[in-house]
């Protein structure tokens, strides 16, 4: 969540004599990032990123109390120059008012609180409140409007306004939609609501507000309006939530609902309201105020099961005292009433909930930067058996620099594959592959005429379906070549399987565009070894000769002639094929000593039994 | 004439392999490839044979010739001077084939092997991957907000009872509470990286994209111990002069929680336009939950641990001087891109 905090507006609440920049670079070290200071005319503007964590600080208020316990670590004067929560409540509230009749889903609405106030004039603003507006980026409406914008961008608790006489028999009833219900909100947009949303009826029975989202028109206030009722409440946040999502009607009101709001703000925020009108409205406050509260604003507290001085400095690391430790959390509104026992203020209460929660509270405030720095000691963890990110690796390297440029392509393919997604965001990417070469085919077609000739490698996962069961990951390898020579690419999987010490028997597909060969990694890498057997190196040289065969299309099926003439035919290489001609290099060996022609000759004669030459 | 050819070759082959000195080695040069030498000889003939045999001759001469040029070149007794070729050194090269691998696989050879340094373990799970282990089990129950802003990918499949649906992993930190059940006991290490979906794509987002996530889980591990691994790996990846910080911040499955910064590398520091006041986010990193460490069968009040997760791309284009300014330019494979690399 961002917020935008005037300089001049926090230092209504703040005493300092930090300057902007010194409270930007405070404040996002040790609390909320202020990730720019903007300067507008003469003023300065925080521009903050709250974490969702924190909803008590999406207000100035709650930027003050941070500042106030983050500013003086870094040596500066920081104090509250008033506290809205400690001016006492001057409301006379009870559980039944005679102006309005409310039903209430206890559920649902965790408190609710209303004033009216009569003989309100709906006009202009003050300048001073029309310019705070504008400078958080709010534009000005009329005094009523702009009086809610403003207290929840100061106090972060969001305020409604009803026009109390548009409210039918000044009835309400607060309770859940039923799916199809319809209703008209204050920017006139027409809401067929999926069910489940907290909504108010009126006397009419028409619905009248969609409860912390944005209210409806049909009961707004407009320049005629006499009488307003001043409406603050806390909702139950996960229907917050799913009315909102659903809906896809963001309203800040509703980022701040659904974050669970504290039922202790609601009050303070309603007696500023009623100031507020008094003061710009002229409009005054029936002596009664509603109140409603649902759920229990016992104090809450925090109990450790190990004291909290060395819980603290073991996940801080370093030695703090239990009145360093202590003092910290009292600079954040917390009470430290024992090792074992931490009260926690109400603006926290919904953030901080289990032990670890106070390390943050107090490593942040120390500092994160004024900690140590340092390694692990201790045992070192078992290392895992797994080499595949070696052959991997050796692939890769032995590829590139054999000339083939990696590719890195989408997981996610257009071809069905048994494997679809949900919600894909593109119509090109809503399968999971079982293969690469629809990808690479496609990479080849987007490429063609770059350069010269392309040679493309990728290692990557293909997702294959498995009943009940995650897809089986397979990680495959694919060779993509332009150029036509099939033996050219089958040259390099050789080689590739003479690096990995395996045999691997590619399959090449032909396409229009180029040659593709997709290998399974799996069996290859489970077999892949670097250990080579030595083989000892004999002192008898071998008699190599070149012969020229005749070739009818099976090269294979010659050389297997070939090796089983004679066991001292040691290897058969082909050097040339030209049309139907072989020129083949036969090699001849006997470890234990040196051939002559007269131990080739009859296996010569027995070559030309089984074979053709030339 | 064929098979006078192919004698030829053998006994010249056989000659060369048995000679003894350079002497020799220059007579059967000489005497086979000299100008009035065995070869010359025989090319005479050649004319005067029919069309087609004589391409089929000339070619078998011509592998003949070659094939005693190089034995007679690689005979110990050459004289290495009388070989060489190209005399003029201002001549460029000839290269071998170059070529490429894709930036992440630099980036993530980079980076695992910074972390292997300090004894962590290089794991890999799987990418498409249970509700449980993606979410879940990492304090983000069904209902928590924080899901919504991670958008997620679902597989169209059946829902399992305990595990859930399936999702395209959005980040590797669906590797922690596996890592957890596989190692059972401390200590951890573990540095999973990995390919990760989100349904975004923008200048700054693809679909897939990548992340490394560390894993430490011991006893008497502390907020000192993540800063001192990020800033091994602050100052081994992007090198001495950037430094790093830790911010607060939320994330569900640590507590306490933090962003991590580097300093700009175009103002290292002092504030510039492309940075924030002198710093560039990096990434999340934390104290493991307490909740995480249950998931994964650990006790909580024995072991504590950190973890820390981010993008590889992200993390790579802040290395000084990449340059890259559209994040979707690695996965366009453009091969006038790849080949920069």
């Amino acid at each position: 969540m961002q917020i935008l905090i005037p300089d001049s507006w926090l230092r209504d609440y703040l005493e300092t004599n930090a300057t902007p920049k010194q409270i930007q670079h405070a404040l996002s070290l040790c609390g909320p990032s202020v990730e720019r200071l903007h300067k507008k005319g003469d003023e300065y503007i925080y521009d903050i990123e709250v974490t969702t964590n924190r909803v008590d600080m999406m207000s100035v208020v709650g930027i003050a109390f941070e500042c106030v316990a983050i500013l003086p670590r870094f040596g500066y004067k920081a104090s509250l120059k008033k506290d809205p929560y400690l001016e006492k409540v001057n409301l006379s509230t009870s559980k039944k008012v005679n102006y309005l009749n409310v039903t209430l889903d206890k559920a649902i609405c965790y408190r609710f609180s209303t004033a009216l106030i009569r003989d309100v004039k709906v006009g202009k603003s003050p300048d001073w409140l029309v310019k705070r507006l504008e400078l958080v980026g709010m534009r000005g409406l009329n005094n009523v409007v702009d009086i809610s914008n403003y207290l929840m961008h100061e106090l972060g608790q969001p305020i409604h306004t009803f026009d109390y006489d548009k409210i039918v028999g000044h009835k309400m009833i607060v309770r859940q939609s039923r799916k199809g219900e319809k209703l008209t909100t204050l920017d006139s947009k027409v809401h067929s609501l999926p069910g489940g949303d907290i909504v108010i009826e009126d006397g009419s029975g028409k619905l009248i507000d969609l409860c912390g989202i944005m209210g409806g028109l049909n009961s707004a206030v407009d320049d005629h309006t006499q009488n307003v009722l001043l409406f603050v409440q806390t909702y139950e946040p996960t229907h917050i939530r799913k009315t909102s999502m659903a809906l896809a009607h963001r309203t800040s009101a509703a980022e701040l609902f659904e974050k669970n709001l504290p039922t202790e703000n609601v009050l303070p925020t309603l007696q500023s309201g009623i100031k507020l009108f008094s003061q710009t409205t002229g409009g005054q406050a029936d002596k009664s105020v509603l109140d409603i509260l649902n759920v229990s604003e016992k104090v809450t507290t925090l109990k450790l099961a190990s004291p909290l001085t060395g819980f603290i400095n073991s996940r801080l690391g370093i030695n703090l005292t239990f009145a360093e430790i202590a003092n910290i959390l009292k600079s954040l509104e917390f009470v430290v009433k024992s090792e074992q026992v931490v009260e926690i203020p109400w603006a926290r209460k919904l953030d901080i909930t289990i032990p670890e929660d106070l390390v943050e509270e107090v490593a942040r405030i120390y500092g994160y930067h004024n900690l140590p720095t340092q390694l692990m000691s201790g045992n070192l963890p078992t290392l895992l058996n797994d080499t595949t990110f070696y052959w991997e690796a050796k692939i890769k390297s032995a590829l590139s620099h054999w000339g083939f440029t990696e590719m890195y392509t989408y997981s996610l393919v257009d071809q069905d594959s048994g494997l679809k997604l949900k919600n894909p965001l593109s119509s090109e990417w809503t399968y999971l592959r079982t293969s690469l070469v629809p990808s690479h085919l496609k990479i080849v077609s987007e490429n063609l005429g770059k350069v010269e000739e392309l040679r493309l490698f990728e290692i990557a996962n293909v997702y294959l379906p498995k009943k009940g069961d995650l897809p089986h990951e397979e990680l495959h390898l694919i060779l993509t070549s332009t150029n036509p020579d099939l033996s050219r690419l089958k040259g390099y999987v050789e080689a590739l399987a003479s690096e990995l010490g395996v045999l691997i028997s590619p399959e090449i597909q032909v396409h229009p565009t180029a040659l593709v060969c997709e290998i399974n990694l799996e069996p290859v890498l489970a077999k892949a070894t670097s250990i080579k057997t030595y083989i000892p190196i004999s002192q008898y040289p071998p008699i190599i000769e070149d012969v020229n065969v005749n070739y009818s299309g099976n090269y294979a099926d010659i050389v297997s002639k070939i090796k089983k003439v004679s066991p001292l035919i040691k290897s058969v290489e082909l050097i040339d094929k030209y049309e139907n001609k072989l020129t083949l290099r036969i090699t001849y060996h006997d470890p234990k000593k040196q051939l002559s022609s007269l131990d080739i000759s009859p296996i010569r004669e027995e070559l030309l039994k089984v074979m053709p030459l030339s | 004439m064929r098979e006078i050819l192919q004698n030829l070759k053998n006994e010249a082959l056989a000659q060369i392999i048995q000679c003894a000195d350079q002497e020799e080695l220059e007579r059967l040069r000489i005497h086979y490839l000299g100008k009035s030498g065995q070869l010359a000889q025989l090319a005479k003939g050649i004319p005067s044979l029919e069309k087609e045999e004589r391409i089929e001759i000339g070619k078998t001469f011509n592998d003949v010739k070659f094939a005693i040029t190089e034995a007679l070149n690689s005979s110990k007794f050459v004289n290495h001077k009388s070989l060489i070729i190209n005399q003029d050194p201002s001549l460029p090269g000839i290269r071998p084939p170059q070529g490429h691998l894709h930036p992440v696989t630099h980036a993530i050879g980079e980076i695992s092997s910074i972390f292997e340094k300090i004894g962590f373990v290089r794991v890999r799970y799987p990418e498409a991957d249970w509700d449980w282990y993606s979410f879940e089990s990492l304090n983000m129950s069904k209902t928590h907000p924080a899901r919504d802003d991670i958008e997620t990918f679902f597989v169209d499949t059946p829902e399992d009872k305990k595990m859930g649906k399936i999702v395209l992993t959005p980040h590797t930190s669906n590797g922690q509470v596996r890592e957890m059940e596989r190692v059972k006991t401390p200590p951890i290490r573990m540095v999973n990286i990995g390919k990760c979906y989100r349904r975004q794509s923008d200048v700054s987002h693809t679909v897939m994209f990548h992340q490394f996530e560390g894993l430490v889980v011991d006893q008497d591990i502390t907020i000192t111990h993540l800063k001192g691994t990020i800033d091994h790996f602050v100052k081994q990846f992007f090198g001495p002069k950037r430094q790093s910080r830790l911010r607060p911040y939320h994330f569900q499955f640590t507590e306490p929680s933090f962003e991590v910064d580097v300093t700009c590398d175009i103002c290292l520091g002092k504030g510039c336009k492309l940075c924030k006041e002198g710093w560039l986010e990096l990434g999340g990193a934390g104290m493991v939950h307490p909740n995480v460490l249950r998931a994964g069968k650990i006790n909580p009040t024995k072991y504590t641990g950190f973890a820390f997760g981010w993008g590889v791309e992200r993390t790579y284009m802040m290395k000084s001087g990449l340059k890259i300014d559209d994040l979707r330019l690695l996965y366009g494979n453009d091969i006038r891109f790849l080949n920069q690399f």
